[in-house]
Formats: structure tokens, C-alpha cells, sequence
């Protein structure tokens, strides 16, 4: 059964980079519900329907890549902080870009984290220990 | 072509006298006869003149003779008177008075009787007689008076009756001979005049004979040594006026005529060069405009052609006759109107710039030619007097550059594109490349010892190509972010000092490792987008740590100015590059060491090149193997366009 706040939304398209972040958080020991959405638009979709269910849980994070089809990140991010629901949910962002203007943007749109996809797989684990910090 | 007038042959010592010598002989001949014949006529009018003075003297002598012998006459009749009175003492007293008186009154004639020559015996008798009587006169009287006294009158009276008898008798035969003498005289004088008149006849006729053959052969002379020639000379001279410079008079001798000549046939030969050199001058001025590829028309001052050079027939479609004579108005466009205009108003002279323009002519075919010419104003130039238009045909050149700027358009399109295409390939590379690398990571992480050694090294091999994989992804990125990019704005002036600040602060950890030192002076400004200029710095400065030699890195930095640009050097204590590879050490990707000796893409350079060469400047490198690298590179002092 869920518990409420341990459920994670991770905004993903490459189900490699999904393998990776759950294999990253297994590895911390979070053994929340990792809710995947494909893209920006389903992102949305399933954020209005939990604005509308209150029953349904909130999750204790969103795991937001940019590089998504249809609808980008930053968008969701802007979505997801205008919530109701979702405002005070940690955001972070888990992207390969490492440009400062992402950065800065994440930031001024209340990004909680940001985190850069590395290439070594060690490094890449170390996103459970980010994402435990915030549950 | 030669005409030659030879002197006819003659006198040829004679030719070499000087015409004012000739004349003046002459005339000196003519004078002379006149002299002579003048000479002659004097003289016979001095032989005349001498008849009449002989006259003149007989008269004299006639006169005197006669004065006296009236002077006696007269006495002798008063003397008579005064016997009448019979009166002795009164006869006395004027006897006296009568003989003072008479002496008196003929003094003069007295003293020329004594020196008169008589002309013959008679004359002579009567002159001797006379004189004679004259001397005796006092005597006489005084016999007369003693007569007087004595009383005897009769004896008196008989006396002086035949003193009157005498001296009448002389009288008459004086008045006798006189007129004979007279007579003679004058018909001798008239003789003489009448020769000297014949004579002077003579005189006068001859001299005007010779004068006439004189003159005539003076003429003839004159003619032949000096109108001759000058009727030759005239020749010439309408000859050269006519414009033959060719013709030469020929006048032999040295006299004046011929020097004259001489000048004259100097003056035609050096015309002749003259106009050698002019037709040369002009022919080749004429060429110089003829064979001019620009378009040379000159016009009046309301635009009408007044010449046209042969390439209107290529420029415009008409051969330079169809055009002479129309307006150019005719093949201007009516927008242009205002530039025509302006042309033929611009007051501007010649020797300053006139304005540059363009403009359209209609050529024949109808299509317009696009002219960039000159205007240059010489109406107040004598030579030329019209408005010198020198335009050229540029309609090719402007076809050509718009033909250019489509094709750089386009070049700068396809550039973009493959810009964007390579930035945007390379970036989606980098997330295949980086899960083939994540999963061979956990492939090791799991498996590893669980397979053979092989397959440990051969997951190994993987890992390392995707690493290595990722990092030339990264780096043609950071290639491609430099070129790609477009400056948006005119960037500020970047202080180099804080750009070189930010590189090695990020550059931290290996300065520190390598016990590095980066020393640099007054360094400027420079108008480069501020991450570029941190990244040129940090590639260099990250390239001298790399490629170090034993010796800790020691960098130094520096900058000066020349001729609008920034000179920058980073000279390092490295490993130095040989000279053959100081230019190729800039090309992508281009490394002169294997992957095992120094890390690296070898993409370093090649941003750096990129960086300087995309605002202006040139990089290189000075370098010698084990003596350090010099790597310069210039920057502008200010933005440029």
C-alpha cells in the first residue's frame, strides 16, 4: 500500500535513465512507488487528476528530467509550483544539461535540486541519497 | 613632299653681296650722275654768270669813264658861265670852287679810272687822255684863271670851247664804244647762255638716260636678288600657313635673303616636328580614349552628345555617330531625372572631385545598364569646352554581387544548418553514449568475476570508448557553442584580468597540483563575449599545466598594443612543439600525443582558434621542442563592424 509522500514522481522519457534512478533510489533503500510519466503532457494530465482527487496521495518528490517530448520540464516545473497540491512538493531536477541558463531557470521557477546525469554510475547512485534527504 | 626652287645661276660672287650694299650702290650711282650732271650745270651757269659779270665790269669801266668826262663837261660849261661874267676875281674864286666841287663829285670815279683795264687801244687812248686831264686840271684852271686876270677873255673862251669839243668828242666815242663794247658783251653772254642752256639740256638728258638704265638695271637687279627671293620666301610661308611644314626655300649666297631663309627653313623643320609630335600626342591621346573599356562622353552644357568613344557600341547598343547630336536626357530613366541633373549643375571644375554616381542607360535592346561613373565639368577649359562624363557598365558587377550575396546567403545557411545539425546531433548523442557507458558500468558492477577475465577487460574496453566518446561530444559542443553562436549585441569592453580570474579559479585544482604560477602585468580590455575570453585563457593556461616539463608550470601573460589591435602573449616553460607542427596543433581534434602519454580531444586549440579568428584576430604559436611555447594571438582595441 502507498503511504502518503512515498510515492515518486519521476517525469522521465529514456527508460534506461528510469532503470538508472530506480536501481539509484533501491540502492539508498527507498523503496517508495516510483510513478513514471513519458513526457510533459502526461505529466500535467496525471497532476490535474490527483488536483482533483483529494484522496489521492501526494508525492513526497517529483524527479523532473527537461529533455522531454511535447511539453519541456521547465513547463511542468511552472505547472507543477502553480498547484495547489503539488507547490509544496520538492522538485528536482534530474537533467544531462549542465548549461547555467537551465540551471538559473530551474532555480527562479523553485527547483528544489538539480541534478546533473553524470556519466559514472557511481556518481549517478548518489541521486538516492539527494532524494532521501528531501522525503 | 619637297618643293625645291633653285636660285637661277648667275652672278655667283655677286650673290654674296648684301642686298642693302646692292642698293646703296646703286643709288649711290644715281646720285652721282645727278651730282655730275648738277656739277656740269653749275658750271656752265658760273661760266654764264662770269659772262655777266664781264658785262657787269665793262659797264663799270664805261660808267666810270663817262662820269668823268661828264664830270668835265659840266665843269667846263660852268666854268663858261662863270667867264661870261668877265669879272676876273669872281671867275677865280669859282673856278676854285667849281674844281673843289668836280673833284669832290668824282672821286670815286677818278680813283677807278687809274684802275680800269681798257678793253682795247681807243679805250685806252681816251682812259690815258683823261687821267691825263683829270692830273692836269688844277693846272689848267689856274691857266684859266690866269687868263682871267690877264683879261683875255677870248683866249678863255677859246679854251673851254675846245675843252667842250673835247670831252663831247670823248663822250661820243665813249657812247660809241660803249654800245659796241655792250652789244658784243651780250651777244656773248647770250651765246654762253644759250650753250649753257643746250648743255644743261645735254646734261639733264643724259643724267636721266643713265638714271633710267640704272634704274632699270637696278630694277632688274633688285628684282632678280631681292623680290625673287622674297616671292619665294612668301611661298613658303603660305606653304606653311596651308600646313605643308615639309617645304624648304632654298636662296643661295649669305646675304640677307639667304639668312633669312635659312630661319625660315629652320622654323619649318622644327614645325614639322612640332606637328610630328602633336599628331603622335594625339593619336595616341585619341587611342588612350578610344580603346578606354569605360564609356567617355562629353556633352554640352543642356546634355547634348558631343562625342561618345567607340565602346558606346558595347555599353549601350549604338556606335558613337547614331549618338552625337542627341540629348542624353534620351537614354536616362525619368526617376533619374534628378541625378542627370545634377550633373549638368554641379559647378564643380575639373580639378576637384566631382561627384560619383549611378545611374541607368537604355541600351538598344531595351534592357537598362547600370553606370557608376564621374562627372567632371570642363566647359571653361578651352580644350575641351563640354562636361566629360566616364562611367562603367557595372550592370555585370552588380549581377555578379547580388549573384554572390545570394551564394554567401546561402553558404551562411547551410552553415547554420550544419551548425545547428551538428550541435543538435552531437547533443543527442550524448544520451545514447551515456546509457551504453551507465550500463556497461552496471554490467561490471554486476557481473564482474563472474565471467571470464575477457569479458572483464572487454566490458572494460566499452566503458573506456564511451567515456572517451562522451568526451569528444563534449568538447565538439563546446566547439560547435563557440562558432555557432551569433553576437547579439556589440559586447563591452571584457577586462582580460578578470577573464584570466574566472579561468583559473576553475583551473584550481591542477594549478594547485602542479604547483603552477600564472603571472601576468597590465593587461587591457578587449571587446569579446566574456565566456569566450574565459575559455581561450583557460584552454591555454589548462594546456601549459598538461604539457609541462620537469620544472613546475610557470605561465606568463602579456599584452601590447599595434596598429588597432592587442598582441597577446602566454608564454609557458612546457614541452615545447616542434616548428613543423606549430600550424596543424590548431586543427580539431588534432593531437600530437597518444591518449596514454597526456590526456585530452585536441580540441583545445581549435576553440581557441575559433575564438580569436571569430572576432578578428590571428592566432599562432612560436615554439621549440623542450624550450617552452610562446602562443600569440591578436584581439581588437574596440568593437569593429
Amino acid at each position: 500500500m502507498s503511504r502518503i509522500g512515498s510515492i515518486v514522481f519521476l517525469v522521465e522519457d529514456n527508460p534506461a535513465d528510469v532503470f538508472f534512478v530506480r536501481t539509484a533510489l533501491e540502492s539508498e533503500g527507498i523503496d517508495s512507488d516510483i510513478v513514471v510519466a513519458q513526457d510533459g503532457e502526461k505529466a500535467i494530465a496525471f497532476i490535474d487528476s490527483m488536483d482533483l482527487d483529494p484522496e489521492a496521495p501526494r508525492p513526497g518528490v517529483i524527479l523532473l528530467d527537461l529533455n522531454l517530448p511535447c511539453m519541456g520540464g521547465m513547463e511542468v516545473l511552472r505547472r507543477v509550483k502553480k498547484s495547489a497540491r503539488f507547490a509544496g512538493v520538492p522538485v528536482i531536477v534530474v537533467t544531462s544539461s549542465d548549461a547555467a541558463t537551465d540551471r538559473a531557470e530551474a532555480a527562479s521557477l523553485g527547483a528544489d535540486g538539480y541534478f546533473l546525469k553524470p556519466q559514472n554510475l557511481d556518481e549517478y547512485m548518489k541521486l538516492g541519497s539527494v532524494v532521501k534527504a528531501v522525503l | 613632299m619637297i618643293s625645291l626652287k633653285r636660285a637661277p645661276g648667275g652672278l655667283t660672287g655677286l650673290e654674296n653681296l648684301g642686298i642693302g650694299f646692292r642698293l646703296q650702290v646703286t643709288f649711290g650711282c644715281i646720285l652721282l650722275l645727278m651730282l655730275v650732271g648738277n656739277v656740269i650745270s653749275f658750271w656752265n651757269l658760273h661760266e654764264v654768270g662770269a659772262r655777266v659779270a664781264e658785262i657787269s665790269t665793262t659797264e663799270q669801266r664805261l660808267a666810270a669813264v663817262l662820269r668823268v668826262n661828264n664830270g668835265l663837261l659840266m665843269l667846263t660849261n660852268r666854268l663858261h658861265r662863270a667867264a661870261e661874267g668877265q669879272d676876273a676875281k669872281q671867275f677865280g674864286e669859282e673856278a676854285r670852287e667849281l674844281l673843289v666841287a668836280f673833284q669832290n663829285e668824282t672821286r670815286e670815279a677818278t680813283s677807278a679810272l687809274r684802275e680800269i683795264t681798257p678793253a682795247n687801244g681807243r679805250e685806252k687812248f681816251i682812259v690815258e687822255s683823261l687821267s691825263d686831264v683829270v692830273q692836269d686840271l688844277p693846272e689848267r684852271v689856274a691857266t684859266l684863271a690866269n687868263l682871267a686876270g690877264a683879261g683875255d677873255w677870248p683866249a678863255l673862251n677859246a679854251r673851254l670851247s675846245n675843252q667842250v669839243d673835247h670831252t663831247d668828242d670823248v663822250a661820243e666815242t665813249l657812247m660809241q664804244q660803249a654800245d659796241i663794247e655792250l652789244s658784243q658783251a651780250r651777244k656773248r653772254v647770250v651765246e654762253d647762255i644759250r650753250r649753257a642752256e643746250y648743255q644743261a639740256v645735254q646734261t639733264v638728258t643724259i643724267t636721266a638716260i643713265f638714271s633710267f638704265l640704272m634704274a632699270v638695271v637696278a630694277g632688274l637687279v633688285v628684282t632678280r636678288s631681292i623680290t625673287r627671293p622674297l616671292s619665294r620666301l612668301s611661298a613658303g610661308a603660305r606653304a606653311l600657313a596651308q600646313g605643308d611644314f615639309q617645304h624648304r626655300v632654298l636662296i643661295g649666297g649669305t646675304n640677307e635673303l639667304a639668312r633669312l631663309s635659312t630661319v625660315f627653313n629652320q622654323t619649318a623643320s622644327k614645325l614639322d616636328e612640332l606637328y610630328g609630335r602633336l599628331q603622335t600626342s594625339e593619336a595616341r591621346f585619341r587611342s588612350l580614349i578610344e580603346n578606354a573599356s569605360d564609356l567617355i562622353l562629353l556633352t554640352n552644357e543642356t546634355g547634348e552628345l558631343l562625342y561618345a568613344s567607340p565602346s558606346s557600341d558595347s555599353i549601350l547598343g549604338y556606335s558613337p555617330d547614331l549618338l552625337v547630336g542627341q540629348s542624353i536626357r534620351e537614354f536616362t530613366l525619368p526617376e533619374e531625372q534628378s541625378i542627370v541633373d545634377r550633373i549638368f549643375s554641379d559647378p564643380r571644375q575639373a580639378s576637384k572631385n566631382s561627384h560619383r554616381f549611378e545611374f541607368h542607360l537604355r541600351h538598344s535592346d531595351g534592357s537598362l545598364r547600370l553606370l557608376d561613373g564621374v562627372a567632371a565639368n570642363l566647359l571653361n577649359n578651352s580644350a575641351v569646352c563640354g562636361i566629360l562624363i566616364n562611367a562603367r557598365d557595372m550592370s555585370e558587377r552588380r549581377k555578379a554581387e547580388r549573384a554572390l550575396e545570394k551564394t554567401n546567403e546561402a553558404l551562411r545557411q547551410a552553415n547554420d544548418d550544419l551548425s545547428v545539425f551538428a550541435y543538435c546531433a552531437s547533443h543527442d548523442l550524448q544520451e545514447p553514449i551515456r546509457n551504453v557507458s551507465l550500463y556497461c558500468q552496471m554490467l561490471r558492477a554486476k557481473y564482474s568475476g563472474s565471467l571470464d577475465a575477457q569479458a572483464d577487460e572487454f566490458i572494460g574496453h566499452v566503458i573506456e570508448g564511451s567515456a572517451r566518446m562522451t568526451a569528444l561530444v563534449k568538447d565538439l559542443l563546446a566547439y560547435l557553442d563557440v562558432s555557432g553562436s551569433r553576437t547579439r549585441s556589440t559586447p563591452t569592453l571584457i577586462p582580460v584580468k578578470l577573464a584570466i580570474d574566472h579561468a583559473l579559479s576553475n583551473l584550481e585544482t591542477g594549478l594547485r597540483a602542479s604547483d603552477a604560477t600564472v603571472i601576468y602585468d597590465e593587461l587591457p580590455a578587449v571587446p569579446v563575449e566574456p565566456v569566450h575570453l574565459q575559455q581561450l585563457f583557460q584552454n591555454l593556461i589548462s594546456n601549459a599545466i598538461k604539457y609541462r616539463g620537469a620544472a613546475p608550470p610557470r605561465v606568463q601573460i602579456s599584452a601590447e598594443a599595434s596598429n588597432g589591435y592587442w598582441c597577446f602573449s602566454v608564454k609557458d616553460n612546457g614541452i615545447g612543439i616542434s616548428p613543423q607542427y606549430t600550424s596543424t596543433v590548431f586543427r580539431l581534434f588534432k593531437r600530437l600525443h597518444g591518449r596514454g602519454e597526456y590526456p585530452g580531444t585536441g580540441v583545445g586549440l581549435a576553440i581557441c582558434q575559433k575564438i580569436v579568428e571569430r572576432n578578428g584576430g590571428r592566432i599562432w604559436v612560436e615554439s621549440q621542442p623542450g624550450a617552452g611555447s610562446d602562443f600569440r594571438f591578436t584581439l581588437p582595441q574596440c568593437q569593429s563592424q
